[in-house]
């Protein structure tokens, strides 16, 4: 209880770490001058760092500060999931609203089950050296930043909106709350409407995180999460460590049955080093002034302090995490099962693909490998063009980056997706890079296009078209319209070439339902068999 | 002395029956003696062309001051307390010199006078790219901070239906009520090429306040700008001729595209304006069908050896 402060401050941090990952989402907007910053959270995740780096190929340098995380490990512990995590902090925010079955776990399975997270660490990099990039679907770091901006922010968003165009139009009350709206429009809400084709896919995996702790405290991060496995692996050497005065404890076991993390045993003596995220909650927990954390070699036996110690009895209980021998052998056996389920992906075998990447985007099969899906390109987009696909492409391609014109096109001189992308799966553009950089071909759908097929006057297509020369040209013809007379109309048609794919003519094409031009990805984008 | 009998009740209800009668009657035919006034204020078939020196924020402005001189000076105009909108050409994420957007130094030395006069100078238009980006990339963001005028971005829930005079192609068209509310309109066209108009001038401008949907208008895009033209008014007309793109408009074109002319054209026609421009495109205004159908229509002069040109250079 004296020492209740610590937990108090522990806490506090998490939820400034917290609003500082909001705070970053919510500006991963235009203005950005260096989008540096809005990938920094993924970068933390060493987990994100490794398996990218063999799934590419090459040592990526964006995520030292993932290996500054694993070094202060070494002296803090497991200290990150209870602050810096975002998912850790949505996870304990939501364990009040999900109510826990009391002892739903057995105990032997609770421990057991401990080691599941190292087998899901091992096979995420077993597949990454297959060339399959898993680690982005569900890595902490990722799964938040997609999640918080494909569909949490949009649906504040809405919310927000909806609130506002509910109370201006009432006298009074309205001109009140008006400049706080234009306050709120001009600082966190969305200029555009904003919506994410596949955010109900997006969502999904957090549900089913948040559901999983109707069994245990924390189960996401206790049994799956596989950063948590390699913070884990680090923090079991960590310095910082939970001690208990064996004369001063009761054996309440109030710490015991309180730790979120499941970490403490043997009477509340005993703590799993690996496992105890630094949180506090026991100090807040103990009555007896009992618990107390110091640094201590790493070296040390995980129980109570030396001279207590040796007055109760020893049990044998696993002091440090390691992956085991079965870790490793499970691991390698789920990932064998695992890689033709992402490899045999009939996107790979097509000679076309519909999938159109953001400008920048490295070769199909290279950016399926470097995308960490995270979704910052997502969220930056100002014109909402970029969307999670889901199994478009395939397994391997789930959260990966889309562009789907319909909905918003890729605007010209803007590269805010290439700043922001935290790993290179999108290649950094300069403003006049984008006059030639080509996402896509345009096409016609004559049988849908206004000249074309009624005889009316439109070209849309052209007028919007941005290319300096314009990618449209019609020629003027005499055709027969609907009334059964002949008219002088454009037919437009799209010269290959200059068409660069941003899609604002399939955007603005006043066609209802689906657009009479229309972009698909060039021949020598589309992944080849492999 | 009571309260009572300074004020007898039955009195004191006439009485604010007959202010609330008569706010109601000046509130109704204010947009009527408006309508006149605007008619009044000069001869539309004059117009006013100025030609700078160069494409410095200063030769812009003295084109504007002198500009103002020779139609009868911005007092004529401008009052003290007026709400007054500006609507440039800000349709797409283009720097000045491609000649896509209007010149932002010449909205702000607009706006700069207007605010100097005592209004409430408010600027927007729907752009077609990302509204944002549009409006800093354009450099009318900074005019309008410079000038001490506000932007505004485009609401697209504060249309409202109105109806087109005699119209030609649509009896209503959706009117943004921001330009609805002003008090003076002034519109500020950049005059450049259009694949599917030819020429997009001042009456074409005004699509920018037009909601609904572009590809319908496009259908008769001729009659269409006719009918904007009916709806809307603008009450004083400045056209941007400083940079003029001459092909792949309204927002493509190589620099060979971009012809400097460093004029302007004011007029409070725009009928009259947009013929005049015709002129600096070597084209002939009635070979144009918009302005064939509007002169027809009798909405403006196009012809011309019958307007009365005031040209000056600075």
């Amino acid at each position: 209880m004296k020492h209740r402060r610590w937990f108090y401050i522990r806490a506090a941090v998490q939820v400034c770490c917290w609003f500082a990952f909001i705070t970053l989402v919510v500006s991963t907007r235009d203005p950005i001058e260096d989008g540096y910053l809005y990938g920094l959270f993924p970068r933390l995740s060493l987990h994100l760092g490794i398996a990218t780096s063999i799934a590419a190929r090459a040592v990526l340098a964006a995520f030292l500060p993932g290996l500054a995380v694993l070094a202060l490990s070494l002296a803090f512990g497991r200290f990150f999931c209870s602050t810096v995590c975002p998912l850790g902090a949505t996870i304990d925010a939501s364990d009040k609203i999900i109510a826990r079955r009391k002892g739903a776990l057995k105990p032997e399975i609770a421990r057991a089950g401990r080691g599941i997270k190292y087998i899901v660490l091992v096979v995420s990099l077993i597949l990454a050296l297959a060339g399959v990039q898993a680690a982005g679907i569900i890595d902490p770091l990722s799964l938040s930043l997609r999640v918080y901006s494909t569909v949490v922010y949009p649906f504040f968003d809405h919310l927000a909106k909806l609130a506002f165009d509910g109370l201006l139009p009432i006298p009074g009350l309205g001109a009140a709350v008006g400049p706080l709206y234009g306050f709120l429009t001009d600082t966190v809400l969305d200029f555009n409407p904003i919506v994410f084709h596949n955010a109900g896919a997006v969502m999904l995996l957090l549900i089913l995180i948040l559901l999983l702790s109707l069994w245990a405290r924390r189960f996401w991060c206790r049994y799956l999460c596989p950063l948590g496995a390699l913070l884990a692996l680090a923090g079991g050497f960590g310095m910082l460590r939970r001690t208990v005065d064996a004369l001063k404890c009761v054996n309440c076991l109030r710490c015991e049955r309180d730790c979120r993390m499941g970490a403490i045993h043997d009477r509340g003596l005993a703590t799993i080093h690996g496992e105890c995220v630094q949180c506090f909650e026991c100090l807040k927990s103990c009555e007896h002034d009992a618990i107390s954390f110091h640094a201590v070699s790493p070296f040390a036996s995980g129980r109570a302090d030396a001279t207590a110690a040796e007055s109760s009895s020893i049990t044998a209980v696993p002091e440090r995490p390691a992956i085991s021998r079965r870790a490793l052998i499970a691991g390698t056996a789920a990932s064998l099962a695992l890689i033709p389920g992402f490899r045999l992906n009939a996107a790979r075998r097509a000679d076309f693909s519909e999938i159109i990447r953001p400008p920048g985007s490295l070769p199909e099969h290279e950016f399926l490998d470097a995308c960490i899906r995270c979704g910052a390109c997502m969220k930056a987009c100002p014109t909402n063009a970029l969307h999670p696909s889901f199994l478009e492409s395939g397994l391997e391609g789930v959260y990966t980056p889309r562009l789907i014109p319909r909905i918003g096109w890729c605007e010209k001189n803007c590269v805010l997706c290439t700043e922001v992308c935290p790993t290179g799966a999108i290649k950094k553009l300069r403003m006049g890079d984008k006059e030639t950089t080509v996402i896509g071909t345009a096409y016609f759908l004559k049988d849908l296009c206004i000249p074309w097929a009624e005889g009316r006057e439109c070209v849309v297509c052209e007028e919007v078209c941005p290319t300096l020369t314009k990618s449209i040209k019609f020629r003027e013809e005499t055709v027969p319209n609907k009334k059964g007379g002949s008219v002088r109309v454009k037919l437009p048609y799209v010269l290959e070439d200059i068409c660069i794919g941003c899609g604002i003519c399939e955007n603005k094409c006043p066609v209802r339902g689906s657009a009479a031009i229309r972009v698909r990805t060039r021949k020598a984008e589309v992944p080849s068999a492999g | 002395m009571s309260f009572g009998k300074l004020f007898p009740r039955r009195d004191f209800i006439v009485k604010i029956l007959c202010i609330a009668a008569g706010m109601l009657a000046g509130g109704l035919t204010r947009p009527f003696f408006r309508t006149i006034q605007a008619q009044n204020r000069t001869d539309g078939s004059t117009i006013a062309v100025i030609t700078g020196k160069s494409l410095s924020r200063d030769s812009i402005t003295s084109m504007v001051e002198s500009g103002f001189r020779q139609i009868g000076g911005i007092d004529r105009f401008i009052k003290k307390g007026m709400k007054v909108v500006i609507k440039p050409n800000i349709a797409w994420n283009s720097t000045p010199d491609k000649a896509h957007n209007t010149n932002p130094d010449l909205v702000e030395a607009v706006a700069r006078m207007c605010v100097r006069r005592g209004a409430s100078v408010t600027i927007f238009d729907r752009t077609v790219n990302s509204a944002r980006l549009t409006y800093r990339r354009s450099g009318i963001l900074q005019a309008a901070q410079n000038a001490g005028a506000s932007i505004e971005y485009v609401d697209s829930g504060r249309y409202k239906d109105v109806r087109v005079p005699d119209g030609v192609y649509v009896d209503s068209l959706p009117v943004y009520s921001g330009i609805l509310d002003a008090d003076f309109v002034i519109n500020m066209p950049i005059a450049k090429h259009h694949s599917s108009s030819r020429l997009t001038l001042a009456m074409k401008n005004l699509m920018g306040v037009i909601g609904g949907n572009r590809g319908y208008y496009h259908g008769d895009i001729h009659s269409s700008i006719v009918d904007f033209a009916k709806t809307v008014k603008s009450d004083l007309v400045i056209l941007d001729a400083i940079r003029i793109l001459t092909a792949h408009g309204p927002n493509g074109g190589t620099p060979a595209d971009v012809k400097e002319l460093h004029t302007i054209v004011m007029g409070t026609n725009p009928v009259t304006v947009d013929a005049f421009a015709a002129t600096l495109f070597n084209i002939q205004p009635a070979s144009l069908r918009f302005l064939k159908i509007a002169a027809r229509e009798g909405m403006g002069e196009i012809n011309i050896d019958k307007m009365k040109i005031l040209r000056a250079a600075v």
